[in-house]
């Protein structure tokens, strides 16, 4: 059987366990953060060395054995689920911080690192990783490439995109590739590093990767903003934007979300509030101060009912809590839970919300809103009991994809698309550009074995593999 | 916009409670893995470290300022002075500049080598102050998050002759002092206390009904919490207002003498972060249980 030989030749390839086969801990490995139907895969491979996944794939390749990367399994649509079987390419093993070059400013990773091992190792010399998906202390910088993971700082930072100055990966057939480059600049011939971020695994398996550092910034301060409605909200953004302030994040709790957490905020929350903001500054800590009062008083000015402010790391982390939590806190609500993360423009985060309002109304739904309210990246959860009402919550998630269509934004900031959001894919593209799209994908991985059945709504019919 | 609004004049009857709170800047607890011992072993060296209010003075800091307001009114109707001892430096200023934002009414900062304090010196200097002010309560922290000595409220309490109820869980002001609940291995403490008195008090102070001045209407429950509230930015541009003053020891008349000296210090061992892989749950309940002795 073509599986069995393939397994054989990974075991050959690789340190003897590699090959695991132990249904308690394939378990583990059948899903990742999502709801996504968990699929046991029929074994998982834990590789340590490119040199090994090269081979692992070589193998795959030739039995035409279907593939699905993994490193942390914190993904949240589905992107780690080994949809067609086949075998899990675990590179949690790989979890070195390879290096930092305070000279060059970069640090270079295997895709098993966590991402909050290397924020804490480059801060100490006085440097800066920014991008902070929510779940930094478990994800891991291999997953966090391939979905080009944001996260709050994004607002002021970027996303993972623009810290990746190189990698190595494999192809579908075991080639090896180095991409990119370990300067800031550099345009020399395509730009397959770019392509590579966020395309979930379906490309190539990353094996390491050159990441761009920058200072620290010297001093932060964290602002929980209480707001009587969703309109003040949107004025406090757009006024402070005006100014000319920059947080590094904008946090939103909608009127639903915050009266969930309210009693696990530890906080004072003023009466009639009906939305929360975190916002997080930082900058030159004789200027932040004045930076902190400046945005303060423009969220007052707006409408705000009280403005905390902290500015120890203890007192920060514990404004950042609820909101860390919100996403566990959430799941505790209700049986189940689905959480949209979907993108509009600034300008349209305030109609975005009341149309929310207006579906979570005609489909009877609890749907508590939070997310990245600075770069209009708002996580749409969906809450429900019985199974009943399911077929209410799909017809609000479409309607909701196709409100955001209409508002020029986008289905996922920063999730991906994985298998969660597949079937909707084709409402936010065009045939011709997810045509062109597959294509790609052919040229890089001809038999169709890496992360089948993922992003592209038709492409688990695709795989005509062995599994 | 942040014009201090005058305090409210509280009623003339009620006793109006002045409290001393001490506060220690410690490594904040959320980079403690950036404290650094010198080469030679002789001091924990601060450089680089950032600062925050003890936790255990956050805690006193915490019921005194449930002891001196209406809560339910946003109004102030005790006083609270802050006292801190240490270099006087941006991160000691910071320090005892949130302490005041979160509501106390005045600081007062003794300027000393970090070197030269231990829990003796420390204690001579609250005496010393609490002579001078005459507050009824000196409240502090059950001890400090870096020394963990535990024994600064106790001297303190000896050098003025005052009575003393360590780790109180929850008070209520009653005629002429306070009842106090200690939670106890053996089970709840209720003691009577007259002021003036010392105070150190453990986190249970935190909890939503722990503290009941009579001001505050009964009923009224504080957010469920592990920290002391955080201050609104009006209050925290007030506290660049508020009276600060800075003295000596030698305008205290203390020489610090202290009587601990400490010899050697040592970080605890790194971890090595290494990762066993197992094969199946057979064999991991064979490792915890054979090799590592945990189940």
């Amino acid at each position: 059987m073509a599986l069995d030989q393939a397994l054989i030749a990974m075991a050959r390839a690789c340190p003897s366990g590699a090959v695991v086969r132990d249904t308690d801990i394939l378990e583990s490995f059948s899903r990742d953060e999502s709801d996504a139907t968990p699929q046991l895969p029929a074994a998982v491979v834990r590789v340590s060395s490119t040199q090994e996944v090269s081979a692992v794939l070589r193998a795959a390749h030739e039995h035409r054995v279907p593939v699905t990367p993994r490193a942390g399994g914190t993904g949240r649509v589905g992107g780690a689920v080994p949809v067609p079987g086949g075998i899990v390419l675990a590179t949690g093993g790989m979890n070195r911080l390879k290096g930092i070059e305070e000279s060059d400013l970069l640090a270079v990773v295997e895709p098993g690192c966590i991402t909050g091992h290397l924020h804490e190792s480059v801060e100490a010399r006085g440097l800066f990783y920014p991008p902070d998906p929510n779940s930094l202390d478990a994800c891991a910088l291999g997953g966090n490439l391939a979905a080009n993971a944001g996260g709050p700082r994004a607002f002021k930072y970027g996303v993972t995109r623009e810290y990746v100055l190189g990698m190595e990966v494999v192809l579908a057939d075991g080639t090896i590739l180095q991409l990119g480059r370990r300067t800031v600049k550099g345009v020399t011939g395509y730009d397959l590093t770019s392509l590579m971020v966020g395309s979930e695994g379906t490309l190539g398996v990353i094996t390491e990767a050159t990441l761009r550092l920058i200072a620290k910034p010297e001093a932060v301060a964290t602002l929980l903003v209480f707001l009587p409605d969703h309109d003040t909200v949107a004025r406090a953004i757009q006024q402070s934007i005006t100014k000319r302030i920059v947080p590094r994040c904008m946090e939103l709790l909608d009127s639903v979300a915050l009266s969930i957490v309210k009693p696990q905020v530890g906080l004072d929350v003023p009466e009639g509030s009906r939305a929360m903001l975190l916002v997080e500054l930082d900058g030159e800590a004789e200027q932040l101060d004045q930076i902190v009062a400046t945005c303060g008083n423009t969220m007052i000015d707006a409408g705000a009912l009280e403005v905390l402010v902290a500015t120890s790391p203890s007192e920060r982390a514990q404004l950042w809590r609820a909101r860390r939590e919100l996403s566990y806190t959430l799941r505790q609500q209700a049986n189940h839970k689905l959480s949209e993360d979907v993108v509009v423009p600034r300008s349209q985060m305030a109609a975005l919300l009341s149309r929310c309002r207006g579906l979570a109304e005609r489909h009877e739904i609890v749907m508590p809103t939070y997310g990245h309210a600075g770069d209009g990246n708002l996580h749409v959860n969906f809450l429900w009991n019985h199974e009943d009402e399911r077929p209410g919550v799909d017809q609000a998630i479409r309607s909701l994809f196709e409100e955001v269509v209409t508002l020029r934004g986008t289905l996922s900031g920063e999730h991906g698309i994985g298998i969660m959001k597949a079937p909707y894919l084709p409402l936010e593209q065009s045939p011709a550009l997810i045509g062109l799209q597959e294509r790609i994908k052919d040229v890089f991985d001809p038999r169709g074995i890496l992360n089948p059945g993922k992003i592209f709504p038709a492409s688990a019919k695709r795989f005509h593999g062995a599994c | 916009m942040f014009d201090a609004e005058p305090f409210p004049e509280e009623e003339e009857s009620e006793a109006r409670l002045k409290i001393l709170v001490p506060i220690k800047r410690v490594a904040d607890p959320e980079n403690a893995n950036k404290v650094k011992v010198s080469a030679d072993g002789t001091q924990v060296t601060s450089e680089g470290l950032e600062w925050a209010i003890n936790p255990f003075d956050e805690w006193s800091l915490e019921a005194a300022l449930r002891l001196t307001e209406n809560r339910a009114e946003k109004k102030r109707t005790g006083e609270i002075i802050i006292v801190g001892i240490g270099p006087n430096d941006d991160g000691m200023m910071r320090t005892l500049r949130s302490a005041l934002a979160k509501g106390a009414e005045r600081g007062i900062l003794v300027e000393a080598d970090d070197a030269s304090l231990d829990s003796s010196v420390v204690a001579k200097i609250l005496a010393k102050i609490a002579e001078k002010e005459s507050p009824d309560v000196v409240f502090l922290g059950k001890q400090t998050a870096d020394g963990d000595s535990n024994v600064a409220g106790t001297i303190t309490a000896e050098h003025l002759g005052w009575p003393l109820v360590n780790y109180a869980t929850q008070i209520t002001v009653a005629d002429g002092g306070f009842t106090i609940k200690r939670e106890l291995d053996t089970g709840v403490q209720t003691v009577s206390v007259k002021t003036p008195c010392v105070l150190t008090s453990s986190d249970r102070i935190l909890h939503p009904s722990s503290v009941k001045n009579g001001i505050t209407p009964d009923d009224f429950a504080y957010p469920e919490s592990d920290h002391a509230r955080t201050a609104p930015l009006r209050d925290i541009m007030k506290a660049k207002s508020k009276p600060f003053e800075t003295i000596t020891l030698d305008s205290l008349g203390i020489e610090a003498e202290t009587t601990v000296e400490y010899t050697q210090f040592e970080l605890p061992p790194a971890r090595s972060g290494e990762t066993t892989y197992v094969e199946s749950v057979d064999e991991l309940v064979q490792k915890l249980h054979g090799d590592a002795k945990v189940i």
